[in-house]
């Protein structure tokens, strides 16, 4: 028997040892391979979280993004009015929107938005979490703008559910490289105050994210020491792992985008050995096959300019709710693949 | 009764028949089913074509369409068309294929009911020309005669389309109004008898049911000596269009009927279209059986919209040429298939 196989084979009783996880993501390499790694996956995601795909709806913005400089594969570089003032909600549009989530049946939402340093961005976070939750308590608030120090993780922690601090790196070199104007320590920081207090958390990997590929394979150690660190986090809950997407008009325009098949490998790999993460990617058949069990950005709701994910393919409609808010109703389309697929839908949308 | 096991045991092994393909298309029902159906499917094509991954450029318009009214999910009935390429722009666009070493090239275009003869064999001299060695695949729909077809042979064309995307009668006739299956039908068997390659496509989310996938796939294998290439295609509502708010094709039916394909017709390569124009799926039509790909490889064309790909600035070569652009998506797709343990296929030889 192959070393994958046999790894594979243990990992589904018994999780995967750092080792075994480099081994899977260097020994993986064909569609056979993959194929036993997703399903071994997909084994794990329904024995230890079930079949029902959870849902987490997507509020944007609720701030401005203040960092200097801009990262360098940032949206921004190919629409400058993204996390701009321009982007934000007013407290009107950001009640009308959490209301909207509330009465469609969804669970939680994530409030996303730029990072707005110092104290005057996490005194606008408070206030737009408080704006929130009054407009909507029944909905879980996930707050994914990093505009607070992890000293101030405490005071939000009333307001929410869940703290996102999307890392997408661990590596110091990437982040001077790639986000000058980020704190890989504060990010960090923040994961980790918020499981000292119990409150749960979720943060992004970025497969492709990274300076070293034409040296040889992917960062392969990098991403399992990754995936370490959340597994030493108590109250982890959620892991969002995708591709990197170069941004035309971006300092990054000419990088590679990240592989869709490490994407693939990278997730199934997580899922064995995180077992009961909630894990991104559930949109689509490729995700579900790979063991995820979470649909993000669901019905978003943003400024006019920005309808998120509204599919020229399939029949999202968006609609106007307050002031410039619309919302893009698109459960339909992204809860598709797993009802085709034999899933049931978190609150049976 | 049949269960799952049986039928995947029959379709590795090609015994399937009508009625076990329609009830495997049934019996599919969750993802765990659907990755079974596509390990085996996997496992026939490497058996019956190997790990070679096909790709094949696409040039087009070459012939303008006359029918009338155009087919409802079609860019035309929105308003959309494109003048056909003149000769200088077919060689320009020769060239450019040539120069990045495919082995393959589509020339396409709408069906001209008058004939469209004259335009393809012109075509295909200009390309010959300038690239001998290409193999030539024709899709222009039924305006061609036998004689055109002969002709397209001497000159050296591999393959010939004819896509009925639907055997159903009364589906063809609500989608395709237009059109003439049997016209259609009468192609795919005069290029069958005339010893050419026959390509055709299998639309899903038109209308056609289990039942019509499974006598669509099995009249091809009963009836066509030459399958040369079957592509699964899926629905993407185009705005403008009658049916732009029709839901969009279902990936799992595809890569289910794509699977099925794969099992029944065994040797043929097999392609996707549509919503699975989508290099995020990649991974799973190999994984599906697939072997062979068009629209993310190399295109010659004045449809702006097979620009989509602008995922990978750094993997994508976009040369345009008045309103004719040419785009390469080669280094980002042949990325994709290594990594999913199939080898690109070989240049043509030097001529």
């Amino acid at each position: 028997m192959s070393d994958y196989s046999s790894i594979i084979m243990k990992a589904v009783k018994d999780g995967l040892s750092r080792e075994e996880a480099l081994t899977l993501l260097r020994k993986v390499r064909d569609w056979g391979s993959l194929h036993d790694l997703m399903r071994a996956a997909s084994k794990v995601r329904d024995e230890v979280v079930g079949t029902e795909v959870k849902l987490m709806g997507f509020v944007c913005s609720i701030t401005p993004c203040t960092t200097n400089p801009t990262c360098k594969y940032c949206f921004r570089w190919a629409n400058p009015k993204l996390f701009s003032w321009d982007d934000v909600l007013s407290d009107e549009e950001l009640e009308a929107g959490m209301r909207a989530i509330q009465e469609v049946g969804l669970r939680r939402a994530e409030l996303g938005g730029g990072t707005y340093a110092d104290a005057v961005g996490r005194d606008y976070t408070l206030h737009k979490l408080r704006v929130a939750k009054h407009a909507a308590p029944k909905v879980g608030i996930w707050v994914t703008n990093v505009s607070f120090a992890p000293e101030d993780v405490a005071l939000l922690a009333p307001l929410v559910e869940g703290i996102t601090s999307n890392l997408e790196s661990i590596n110091p070199m990437t982040y001077k490289a790639l986000r000058p104007g980020s704190d890989l320590r504060k990010r960090v920081e923040i994961l980790v105050e918020a499981d000292r207090l119990g409150v749960p958390t979720d943060t992004t990997l970025m497969v492709g994210l990274d300076l070293s590929r034409s040296l040889g394979e992917p960062p392969y150690e990098e991403w399992v020491r990754f995936l370490e660190f959340v597994t030493s986090l108590k109250h982890f809950r959620i892991l969002e792992i995708h591709p990197f997407r170069p941004t035309w008009g971006s300092p990054t325009q000419g990088m590679e985008p990240g592989s869709v098949v490490e994407t693939l490998k990278l997730r199934a790999v997580a899922r064995l050995m995180l077992r009961d993460v909630w894990l991104s990617g559930a949109h689509t058949v490729e995700g579900l096959m790979a063991g995820a069990n979470l649909i993000m950005h669901a019905y978003p709701i943003t400024k006019s300019f920005r309808p998120w994910g509204h599919s020229k393919i399939f029949a999202s409609r968006v609609r106007r709710l307050v002031g410039d808010a619309i919302v893009v109703d698109n459960l339909s389309e992204v809860t598709r693949a797993a009802k085709e697929l034999g899933f049931s839908v978190e609150g049976g949308l | 009764m049949n269960n799952l096991s049986t039928l995947l045991r029959e379709a590795r092994e090609g015994t399937l028949d009508r009625a076990g393909a329609l009830r495997l298309l049934k019996e599919v029902r969750d993802y765990s089913d659907l990755m079974r159906l596509m390990r085996v499917a996997s496992e026939v094509r490497d058996e019956c074509v190997g790990r070679i991954y096909k790709f094949e450029a696409f040039m087009s318009p070459i012939t303008r369409c006359t029918t009338n009214p155009p087919c409802r999910y079609c860019r035309r009935s929105a308003g959309v068309e494109h003048e056909p390429l003149m000769p200088e722009e077919i060689r320009w666009g020769a060239e450019r294929v040539a120069a990045t070493r495919i082995r393959r090239l589509e020339i396409g275009g709408g069906t001209p009911w008058d004939g469209a003869g004259e335009a393809v064999i012109n075509a295909v001299r200009i390309i010959k020309e300038v690239a001998p060695n290409l193999l030539i695949r024709v899709n222009v729909g039924p305006a061609l005669s036998r004689d055109d077809l002969l002709k397209l042979k001497e000159l050296g064309v591999v393959e010939v389309s004819a896509n009925f995307e639907t055997m159903n009668r009364e589906v063809f006739r609500k989608v395709k109004p237009g059109d003439d299956l049997n016209a259609r039908i009468a192609l795919a068997k005069a290029i069958d008898s005339v010893g050419l390659k026959l390509s055709t496509t299998i639309m899903v989310g038109i209308g056609s049911t289990y039942e019509d996938y499974v006598n669509h796939i099995f009249w091809l294998k009963e009836n066509i000596r030459n399958l040369g290439r079957v592509a699964i295609t899926v629905l993407r509502p185009i705005k403008g269009t009658p049916m732009e708010s029709a839901p969009a094709g279902s990936v799992m039916d595809a890569l289910k009927v794509g699977a099925l394909a794969r099992v029944v017709l065994r040797h043929v390569d097999l392609g996707f279209g549509g919503i699975m124009n989508d290099h995020r799926l990649l991974p799973l039509r190999i994984m599906a059986g697939g072997n062979r790909e068009v629209h993310l490889s190399v295109l010659v064309t004045k449809s702006r919209t097979w620009l989509r790909q602008t995922i990978s600035p750094a993997e994508t070569e976009v040369v345009t040429n008045g309103d004719l652009i040419f785009i390469n998506y080669l280094p980002l797709i042949t990325r994709i298939v290594r990594e999913a343990g199939m080898e690109p296929e070989s240049p043509p030889p030097t001529a």
